[in-house]
């Protein structure tokens, strides 16, 4: 029944959410703790921040980011739709041509709008 | 392979929104800023809503049940909650028609996003499988957290926006939770599996948490209390046509799957989980009718109003009887009626720049504008449960199945609350039909009127009558043509409930028996 195999991820649970607490507990117990000024630095190595970081960011970033994940998720359904394709019917290619047919939509609107547009 | 026959004729009504609304962004897109679109856009969404309605009353002609690979249905149940739903919608575009341009340069995606809205709405209230109640959740949630903060003029608008997207989306993960835990006690998401299995007796713990994060997906949605503190700031930020039309529809299409879900799949803990809602809904009456007492923006007051009528609803769930079941699904048709109605009346009063209605800008509404006054009286009258509007056969239908399944503590609290509920509502026909426009409080300069919850303080001057600013809209065809509509519908199923009561009767008896 499908309770027992809850009780793995129960179990996978309880032993991920002790797993790091474990190592950090024994680097800390084996370690040799000599502190400088240089190593207590919250980036040893890197860049400095300059400035503030709570900065804004200009939206359009956020919209590129949104259009590219919505093609990005259209490639993960069509992925499986094509390694199938030999076994399918005429139904599922409809089915897939409607589904990028309203993405596509979604496109036409997003460029009619500047959407692509950098400003 | 071959893939299983699909039955499109299921989810017809919404298949026909889907593609008013791909039709109405194509022509958004292809006629930017044109004359043509301009007018053209609010036309289609009503001509694909009315097409949608039409492909309702034709399956309800069609009777029987369709089931769409047993994920959606279409039943009498279904189709009624969908029927309502798009009136709604209907009254959502018409409220809009001439006043979307002052909140949006974006008319286009306003009516898009509201038919896509619609879309989730009817498949959340066919929905027979918890994956397919969560799809839908998202679908219209993520198209509602758009519109709320649609009004990019208003800092408001954006607030409660921001505040119902987050908020909306912790609650979301808790109805994922939740279905995961049922699922996990019963081994499938589908309702009619799911209250087999629970009848057979299945694991109690995960039954009763999944159980109860359910309550909070779906109680975040509705309003209830404790899960409620968007429900101020989102309605009143929001434009007002969204508002009006988001309180009504997402009510109906969630008590229509929160039902569904509870008395399908879980009617073998009804007790429990009756007295978890019996305590919520006394809550959430109680609370509302209080907050809504001290409310100077009418928006605001509404809003708590709606949340009291949330908790009304739910005693009707409480019993988790079939008699409870047409009660709420009653209410939410009268409440359409009502609640659109008054919102109809604000938008037809808003001035230009403005997001709101002071209840002191309603002095002396009875001389300026008689017919939208005794409207609003009407509505007023309707949702303080005043017989013969419909708002009174609501509350006695859900009052009476609480009371013949024995909740009778349950409707004394309901009825105390109407009582409470009434000084508000008339508070807004005094002012209207007893206050001269001279008292009306403060010629309060726009900035004074943003402020929040109380009022600012009235201005020491003594008001001279103030030089209106012009009223939000240009025309208001449209608007009146819904107030007209709402009033007349308030009216006539008050007067004669009986065809409809019959007609809800037999739909939900279709699903749930009894």
């Amino acid at each position: 029944m499908i309770q027992e195999n809850f009780q793995f991820v129960l179990i996978l649970a309880v032993v991920a959410f002790i797993f790091p607490f474990v190592g950090v507990a024994v680097a800390w117990l084996l370690r040799p703790k000599k502190p400088n000024k240089l190593k207590t630095t919250t980036y040893e190595c890197g860049v400095e921040t300059v400035g503030d970081t709570w900065s804004q960011f200009k939206a359009q970033y956020y919209l590129f980011a949104l259009i590219f994940v919505i093609f990005d998720v259209e490639a993960v359904f069509l992925f499986p739709w094509a390694v199938a394709y030999n076994q399918l019917t005429l139904y599922a290619l409809v089915e897939a041509f409607v589904f990028v047919g309203i993405l596509f939509m979604g496109l036409i609107y997003a460029w009619r709008v500047n959407a692509l547009e950098w400003q | 392979m071959t893939l299983p026959q699909v039955n499109f004729l299921a989810i017809l009504p919404q298949i026909i929104v889907t593609a008013t609304a791909l039709l109405v962004l194509i022509v958004d897109a292809v006629d930017r800023r044109g004359a043509f679109s301009r007018r053209a856009l609010s036309w289609l969404s009503l001509i694909g809503l009315l097409a949608a309605g039409a492909a309702v009353v034709w399956l309800v002609m069609q009777g029987g049940r369709q089931s769409f690979q047993d994920m959606a249905v279409s039943d009498g149940y279904s189709l009624a909650f969908s029927a309502i739903i798009l009136l709604a919608a209907a009254m959502g575009v018409l409220l809009a028609k001439d006043t979307v341009d002052q909140f949006t340069r974006m008319p286009g995606a306003y009516y898009a996003l509201l038919l896509l809205a619609v879309v989730g709405m009817m498949t959340m209230a066919s929905a027979t499988d918890l994956i397919v109640v969560f799809l839908s959740l998202e679908i219209l949630s993520l198209a509602l957290y758009v519109l709320v903060g649609f009004n990019l003029r208003e800092p408001r608008s954006a607030e409660g926006s921001l505040k119902y997207f987050l908020l909306g989306a912790f609650a979301s993960g808790f109805f994922l939770y939740g279905a995961a835990l049922l699922y996990g006690a019963s081994g499938s998401t589908n309702l009619a599996q799911i209250g087999q299995a629970m009848g057979a007796g299945g694991n109690e713990i995960y039954l009763y948490a999944g159980t109860a994060l359910l309550v909070v997906g779906f109680g975040f949605k509705v309003a209830m209390v404790p899960f409620h503190m968007w429900t101020p700031d989102a309605y009143q930020g929001a434009p007002t046509p969204v508002t009006g039309f988001m309180s009504v529809a997402t009510k109906t299409a969630v008590f229509a799957a929160f039902m569904r879900v509870f008395m399908q799949a879980l009617p073998a803990t009804q007790e429990t989980w009756g007295w978890a809602l019996a305590i919520l809904a006394a809550l959430t009456m109680t609370l509302g009718n209080l907050a809504a007492l001290r409310q100077t923006s009418l928006k605001r007051m509404l809003a708590y109003s709606s949340i009291a009528h949330a908790g009304y609803a739910l005693v009707g769930l409480v019993p988790g009887s079939a008699a409870g079941a047409v009660a709420v699904l009653f209410y939410m048709l009268s409440y359409a009626l009502m609640n659109l109605g008054a919102f109809a009346v604000l938008v037809a009063l808003e001035r230009r720049g403005e997001n709101d209605i002071l209840r002191g800008d309603m002095h002396g509404l009875s001389d300026r504008r008689p017919g939208l006054a005794a409207a609003m009286a009407i509505f007023m009258f309707a949702l303080a449960g005043i017989p013969p509007f419909v708002g009174f056969f609501a509350k006695f239908f859900i009052f009476s199945a609480a009371a013949e399944a024995g909740w009778i503590g349950l409707v004394v609290i309901g009825v105390i609350n109407s009582v409470i509920s009434a000084f508000y509502y008339l508070s807004v026909v005094v002012a209207m039909y007893f206050r001269s426009e001279k008292e009306a409080a403060p010629a309060a300069p726009v900035k004074a009127r943003k402020s929040k919850d109380k009022a600012a303080p009235a201005p020491a001057t003594p008001s001279a009558p103030v030089p209106q600013a012009p009223a939000l809209a240009t025309s208001q065809n449209a608007i009146r043509l819904a107030v007209v509509l709402a009033a007349i519908g308030t009216v006539a199923v008050g007067l004669y409930p009986a065809p409809w009561t019959a007609y809800i009767t037999q739909a939900v008896q279709s699903v749930f028996g009894g």
